[in-house]
């Protein structure tokens, strides 16, 4: 076991930092239930400035958890994020982490 | 820190739910087309008992009327419903894709029984038969899709109109032949897909996003 390590085993290197954000957690959870959604809907879920959403975005696109499809709906820009099959393991992988970080005795 | 983490993971839950839950924002459609299918089968109704006299086309016009005016609807509001939040969600995808193979499926059928009416007529298969297979092959079809709309956008009330297009199959079949059978269609359609389609426009997120 490395000094990372704590004494039941949890490397918190294991955690996916590219979630592990408090915006790209919340983008990857609400996809997680929806599958896809369009831009303007997570912006009002998530709570943040459409700047700043779309920075996260970006970022969760570069790790190929998501992926952002531009549209017309009428003359109106349509901006859909779908998760990916790559984002869906990765979220359950994270939830799997911190599922285990919380384990009651892991967590006392 | 482990409060803060379980703080997040509340967050993330609900969001997870939200998104799980995202309302179907397809109820105008079930409201136009079943308005227009029950309207069409009523003045149908109306003309087989000589209350209504719509002259030599009575017969198509009611329902050529009724499925251009639903397509020209559908596909200007479509683009609409497209952008509304939500709409890209599973759910919404399904339901939507589903929907629109059902309203597809049943405008082709209608255009093919019109196309070989006359051969089945000359060979003994009486004229009202092939043309009243709509309803319950219809009804049956709206079955199907309440139960992929039940399940994609996990709905449990959408099952029950499932039950209830699938009795309407089964009664329009039973009463095949009968003039009543065009009264019970009519209260099928409305039943069965206006009634659904003003659930769903009242649930649907009244905020723009």
């Amino acid at each position: 076991m490395s000094d990372d390590d704590d004494e039941d085993g949890f490397d918190y290197r294991a955690i996916d930092d590219v979630i592990h954000g408090r915006v790209r957690l919340a983008v990857m959870a609400f996809l997680s239930g929806a599958g896809s959604a369009d831009f303007s809907l997570l912006r009002s879920k998530v709570g943040v400035t459409d700047g700043n959403l779309s920075v996260h975005i970006r970022k969760l696109e570069e790790a190929g958890y998501i992926m952002v499809e531009k549209q017309f709906a009428g003359r109106r820009p349509l901006t859909l994020c779908h998760l990916t099959k790559q984002g869906r393991e990765a979220w359950i992988a994270y939830i799997a982490r911190m599922d285990a970080l919380l384990r009651p005795d892991a967590a006392e | 820190m482990t409060d803060d983490i379980r703080d997040d993971l509340a967050y993330v839950r609900t969001l997870a739910e939200e998104g799980r839950d995202t309302p179907l924002v397809n109820g105008v459609f079930y409201v136009i087309w079943g308005g227009l299918m029950g309207t069409a089968t009523l003045v149908t109704y109306a003309q087989a008992v000589d209350w209504l006299e719509l002259g030599a086309y009575g017969n198509l016009g009611p329902w050529i009327a009724a499925f251009v005016i639903g397509w020209v609807f559908s596909f200007l509001y479509g683009r609409r419903t497209v952008a509304k939040p939500g709409a890209a969600t599973i759910g919404n995808r399904t339901a939507g894709v589903v929907w629109l193979s059902v309203g597809l499926f049943m405008s082709l059928f209608w255009i093919a029984l019109m196309v070989v009416h006359d051969d089945f007529a000359q060979i003994g298969v009486p004229r009202y038969f092939l043309f009243n297979l709509m309803f319950p092959i219809g009804f049956g079809l709206y079955g199907v899709a309440f139960s992929a709309t039940a399940a994609a956008a996990r709905l449990r009330w959408p099952y029950w109109f499932a039950l209830l297009s699938w009795g309407f199959a089964v009664l329009s079949l039973v009463f095949m032949g009968r003039l009543e059978m065009y009264l019970i269609a009519a209260s099928g359609f409305f039943l069965c897909a206006m009634v659904p389609g003003v659930i769903l426009m009242r649930a649907e997120p009244s905020e723009i996003v």
